[in-house]
């Protein structure tokens, strides 16, 4: 079965998400209930590996004529990822998604998984199938409007063209195509991780899609990405001492977080304002890359701090759902008054997606904010500069949500019911979480010295 | 009993007939290898960018795919590049069925007034159907614009891709080229669609001149495939709800 262990992490999740697909609508809590087991048998199974061996070495196998290689760190993000795609496949169990969230998630663990193992070329591709697949759970089998769904899948198919020639000119490792190859690099890098100006995507794509997608897309899928790239850049001779790539990613990533920033000013909803500030983040985890490879640990804090406030952000605006206030009111004034706890549980969310102090957010900024001022500090000033201007507009924001209203609507969140501590907990939770950030900050330095 | 043997001797004839091989076929369509294919390459591609109508930009796609293996045969072995051509005709198939099924919301939105004494099942359609007749003469100068500025700088020394010959190099930047302004002409998921297609066939005419190894081949062709079901998928999404049967 060792020996098989590509060959299983590949096929199982592919298999599972077909029969899952089979299960009738109305058996979606078991198909969820399925989706998690299947996560956590790839989880065991990974668990039972055994990897005793130093972190610079690995498991390699031939398959398929192509060499598959595990070692400490990539078997490390692969557990993190089953995990949580098993939470989030439970998840769904009290919180449903539209359209095949579980089958969608479980495809996509198959190419993810394979991207971490196999070497550049074949990585490449499997990172295109993998947005492919989630191309499937961002549209929820929706019948109005792919737009969304289909910017998303362009700009990122398109990336493998760039990422696929710039992989071979890397490979052959011929100087007459250093001047090339760096260009074809960052062009290939800004559309894979939706850096300026290839971000057109994300705020449709976060105004459409299901909650837990959103979750799956800029937290699972996002790792994959990030470790995919610092993987490349760190074998790469090429580009170790290539301050131009290093530059114009640096600054593709500064544009994104600016243009979040800008948007964060006027947003029509909440929807549009979460896109914004995820544009911010997405910015900020770019500029993590062109770092090299000391920018590793401050972009897995970057996406873990977005994971978690993302889900604070989400479980809120389900709150509000669950408590019959309509949509549009979200908006509106007197949600305060309403829904003390999910707005208040809303705020914070957005607040730690900025980066502020005292949120499980601002251990990833700060981290980039420092080796950011250490290799240019106009670039840092820069950043704080964006990252100001965003808390301010999401002040006027936040500020709107408390503004009373000409009709008093009646109170909904103030009894004991026990839905009604959910957001409590969570607030609480996140704020322990924030005051004592030290073990997702070891973790964050354990995994990048594996990886690096 | 005449007509037992009849029958059996038309069938024996049928089993014995020898089909031209891959080789002949080859030979049979020399005169256009070389740069006559990437001509006809730019004529396809600049069919399926300015045509509205998802039949005729099929169409153009197909000859799209079987003129690129004529090209291919110049930089892989002819049996790889037949799979290429393959693999191209099951995309095109694909979307066929994809169109079949949602084509009423493909064709033009600027349909002229129905004239209600013409009757289509006898006539068909009003050619201007399939045309869109206001955004045509845009789409038309842009596609030429793009058309002349590829072949005037393809044959520059600067412009002239590593490793490929000259024909594959004109198809290269022309095909990338008509891909990427049918994608920006376009926010319907089939039209678009074709588009990226003829961007990564214009990719895979210049990595397959490089990278020429059967595993890699053989992953593209699965990206391609992946590429088609996806755009199907997004194409039914895409149907507006008026068109869903009730």
């Amino acid at each position: 079965m060792f020996e098989s262990l590509p060959g299983l992490l590949l096929l199982v999740p592919l298999l599972t998400a077909f029969l899952i697909r089979l299960i009738p609508r109305h058996l979606s809590r078991v198909a969820a209930v399925a989706g998690a087991l299947v996560a956590l048998l790839l989880y065991f199974f990974l668990v039972s590996v055994p990897l005793d061996f130093p972190p610079e070495a690995a498991i390699e196998w031939r398959l398929w004529r192509q060499n598959w290689e595990l070692s400490v760190g990539t078997w490390t993000v692969m557990r993190l990822l089953y995990v949580a795609a098993a939470a989030l496949f439970l998840l769904t169990v009290f919180w449903a998604q539209e359209g095949e969230f579980v089958a969608a998630g479980l495809a996509s663990l198959s190419p993810l998984a394979a991207s971490l193992m196999l070497p550049f070329a074949p990585a490449a591709v499997a990172l295109t199938l993998a947005t492919m697949a989630m191309v499937v759970m961002v549209q929820a089998g929706k019948h109005v409007s792919a737009a969304a769904s289909l910017r998303y899948f362009l700009l990122t198919s398109l990336a493998l063209p760039f990422l696929l020639l710039a992989g071979w000119m890397l490979i052959s490792e011929q100087l007459v195509f250093a001047d090339v190859v760096w260009r074809l690099l960052a062009v290939g890098l800004a559309l894979l991780l939706a850096g300026f100006p290839f971000h057109i995507w994300v705020r449709p794509l976060v105004s459409e899609a299901p909650s837990l997608a959103l979750l799956f897309l800029f937290g699972l899928v996002h790792v994959v990405f990030l470790v995919f790239t610092f993987d490349l850049l760190q074998d790469s001779s090429f580009l170790d001492n290539n301050d131009r790539f290093h530059t114009l990613l640096r600054w593709s990533g500064i544009a994104t977080a600016v243009v979040g920033v800008i948007l964060t000013w006027r947003p029509q909803s909440h929807r549009h304002l979460l896109g914004a500030l995820l544009l911010l983040d997405l910015g900020c985890a770019i500029v993590a890359v062109s770092l090299g490879s000391e920018g590793l640990r401050p972009a897995l804090l970057l996406v873990s701090g977005r994971f978690i406030s993302l889900f604070l952000i989400l479980a809120a605006l389900r709150l509000a759902q669950r408590q019959s206030v309509p949509d549009a009111a979200l908006s509106a004034s007197s949600l305060f008054h309403q829904i003390p706890w999910s707005t208040l549980l809303f705020a914070y969310g957005l607040f730690s997606l900025v980066g502020l102090p005292l949120t499980p957010g601002f251990a990833g900024r700060w981290a980039l904010l420092a080796l950011a001022a250490d290799h240019s500090l106009l670039s840092a000033a820069v950043l704080l500069f964006a990252l100001t201007g965003g808390t301010v507009g999401l002040l006027i924001y936040v500020c709107k949500l408390d503004r009373p209203s000409r009709v008093t609507e009646p109170i909904v969140e103030r009894t004991l019911a026990p839905r009604n501590l959910i957001a409590p907990l969570l607030l609480a939770f996140a704020f322990v979480l924030a005051l004592l950030p030290q073990p997702l900050l070891t973790f964050a330095t354990y995994l990048a010295t594996l990886l690096a | 009993m005449a007509l037992v043997y009849f029958v059996h001797h038309l069938v024996r004839s049928l089993i014995t007939m020898t089909l031209p091989t891959l080789f002949e076929w080859i030979e049979r369509f020399d005169f256009l290898r070389g740069m006559p294919a990437a001509y006809l390459l730019l004529l396809a591609g600049a069919v399926v960018v300015v045509i509205w109508d998802w039949r005729v930009s099929l169409l153009a796609l197909t000859l799209q795919y079987l003129v690129a293996g004529l090209l291919f045969i110049e930089i892989l072995e002819p049996r790889l590049a037949i799979i290429k051509v393959l693999v191209g005709l099951f995309v095109t198939l694909m979307l066929f069925f994809t169109g079949r099924q949602v084509g009423q919301h493909y064709r033009s939105p600027h349909r002229p007034p129905v004239d209600t004494e013409r009757d289509d099942s006898l006539h068909g359609p009003p050619v201007t159907a399939w045309l869109t007749p206001d955004r045509l003469p845009f789409r038309l100068l842009l596609a030429l614009l793009l058309i002349v500025l590829v072949l005037a700088l393809a044959g520059r020394p600067g412009y002239q891709l590593p490793a490929v010959p000259a024909a594959v190099n004109v198809a290269v930047f022309g095909l990338s080229g008509l891909g990427l302004l049918g994608l920006s002409l376009t926010t319907k998921p089939l039209p678009a669609g074709m588009a990226l297609l003829m961007v990564i066939l214009a990719f895979e005419l210049f990595y397959n001149s490089l990278e020429q190894s059967v595993t890699m081949l053989a992953m593209l062709a699965i990206v391609n495939l992946a590429i088609t079901l996806t755009i199907a998928y997004l194409a039914q999404a895409h149907r507006p709800a008026v068109l869903l049967p009730e």
